[in-house]
């Protein structure tokens, strides 16, 4: 017989059970469980005291301004349209002026060198320790046949769960992605301490592998380091992708977790699919 | 020619920025409301709701048309208020839930006409109670209960925004509200609501 879950309780509360079955099952445990009603009913307490009685607060007018101006003083340091647009509209500037340092600017434009100033964290990466090195190197593995998933599955669900049973400490996040399925997970173990790593497969055959540990490992780098200078540039909600012969290597970070997906999948597509923030 | 690059350039950063406004902007106060409660304080709230919105304009390329706009903007919160106010918290969550069970289950009334399920002797706890009691639960708890019983998303929703199974939704909220079960009553008993409405 397969055991109640109680949090359905907490599922009938929100309305949350579409199947009437169901329903009528937790509906009828209730009637028939005093221990069953009575934390029905808390959990209704619950809900309804915190909706009725948390004010809802409209975003202070300093505050708007305060985003507007940021947002603003952002927007002009990032383009230059804006006084260009001004050189227009002012009387002082005749058309000719105008054209000549759009002319100027359109030439600088056209000459700069190509925009991939971003820095090269790959060259920092060394050790067997390092999550870069080992998140290539289980990659290959793969690729190779000699690192298979210890379970498939398509459900993110039951490989958090995987990874909850298998002590990994720290919360795991498995999106799912669109255009590419899941295939399994594998726990590993270093020090004594459980690491969690899954993969993905796209519809054209392409694999990803993402390899994902908390921070905390990574900041007292007893396990496992990364070059600090990587580390703060995810903290800053950026994304790293560093491309090599046959695969592409990308870093981000979800919640709290510092990830690295491998994967041999086109690099746009990569970035597009596991660059979210 | 080159006035009509120029112009070129103007229209998309315009376009851009009109959609920003007509989609993003709209949720601020949706954002500002779960900024206040993640945070517990105006002025934190207000640096993230910055924060947020800079990033959000910044990386606007990057969401794609006709997705959840709102979804996407909590997960950009969401992960800020993770970088900016757990950097100092560096050791994963660990909750003991058969802590919180055993509590739970100590101060459960024996029936369920019992006083401590009544709301009437919950009505005199003011907003800031109830926030107090919301802030204090763990940062994974909390934002389910912000998300499902004040913002009024559906589960669905919800794992959208966090990233995690709607099973996991539903097993957080269940433990979270029980949670704060134990933390009203005890702020209720504490003010003498509770005996009051026992000896009626």
């Amino acid at each position: 017989m397969i055991e109640f879950r109680k949090d359905m309780i907490t599922a009938l509360v929100d309305n949350e059970i579409n199947d009437p079955m169901v329903k009528q099952d937790v509906l009828s445990r209730i009637e028939s469980d005093t221990s069953l009603a009575i934390d029905y009913k808390a959990q209704l307490l619950i809900k309804n005291l915190v909706k009725e009685k948390v004010e809802w607060k409209k975003t202070p007018d300093k505050v708007k301004a305060k985003v507007f101006k940021k947002i603003n003083s952002n927007a002009k340091v990032n383009t230059s349209t804006s006084i260009l647009s001004d050189l227009f509209e002012r009387p002082a500037f005749s058309f000719a002026t105008a054209f000549v340092v759009i002319l100027a600017l359109v030439l600088i434009l056209l000459n700069r060198p190509e925009p991939t100033v971003e820095k090269d964290f790959a060259v920092e990466q060394f050790g067997d320790d390092n999550m870069f090195i080992q998140a290539k190197n289980n990659f290959n593995s793969i690729i190779e046949g000699k690192l298979a998933p210890q379970m498939t599955s398509e459900n993110s669900g039951e490989i958090v769960k995987f990874f909850d049973d298998n002590g990994v400490k720290y919360s795991t996040s498995v999106p799912e992605k669109k255009n590419w399925k899941l295939l399994g997970a594998v726990v590993s173990e270093d020090k004594g301490e459980k690491f969690a790593h899954h993969v993905y497969v796209s519809k054209d055959g392409k694999l990803a592998y993402l390899f994902q540990v908390d921070e905390s490992y990574l900041n007292n780098r007893e396990i496992i380091k990364l070059s600090d200078d990587l580390i703060k540039y995810l903290d800053d909600g950026n994304c790293y992708t560093s491309k090599s012969e046959k695969s592409i290597t990308l870093f981000t970070k979800i919640q709290n977790n510092i990830c690295a997906i491998v994967s041999n999948a086109d690099q746009k597509e990569v970035e597009k699919t596991f660059c979210s923030l | 020619m080159f006035a009509f690059l120029f112009a070129l350039f103007k229209s998309d950063e315009r376009k851009a920025n009109e959609e920003f406004e007509r989609e993003a902007v709209p949720h601020m106060d949706a954002l500002y409301n779960f900024a206040i409660k993640m945070t517990g304080d105006s002025d934190d709230a207000s640096d993230l709701l910055q924060e947020t919105y800079l990033k959000a304009f910044r990386f606007w390329d990057k969401f794609e048309k006709g997705t959840n706009c709102k979804a996407w903007l909590f997960r950009i919160m969401r992960n800020t208020y993770i970088n900016t106010y757990r950097k100092n918290t560096k050791e994963p969550d660990k909750i003991d839930y058969e802590e919180v069970e055993n509590f739970y289950e100590n101060i459960k009334p024996s029936s369920t006409d019992s006083a401590h399920l009544e709301k009437d002797i919950y009505d005199n706890l003011l907003d800031d109670e109830l926030s107090s009691a919301i802030s204090s639960l763990p940062e994974d708890f909390r934002t389910v209960v912000i998300l499902c019983d004040i913002e009024g998303y559906s589960y669905e929703e919800i794992a959208d925004f966090v990233d995690v199974p709607v099973g996991t939704v539903r097993s957080r909220l269940h433990r979270a509200r029980k949670m704060l079960f134990t933390k009203l009553y005890k702020y209720a008993d504490d003010k003498g609501y509770v005996s009051k409405e026992k000896n009626k």
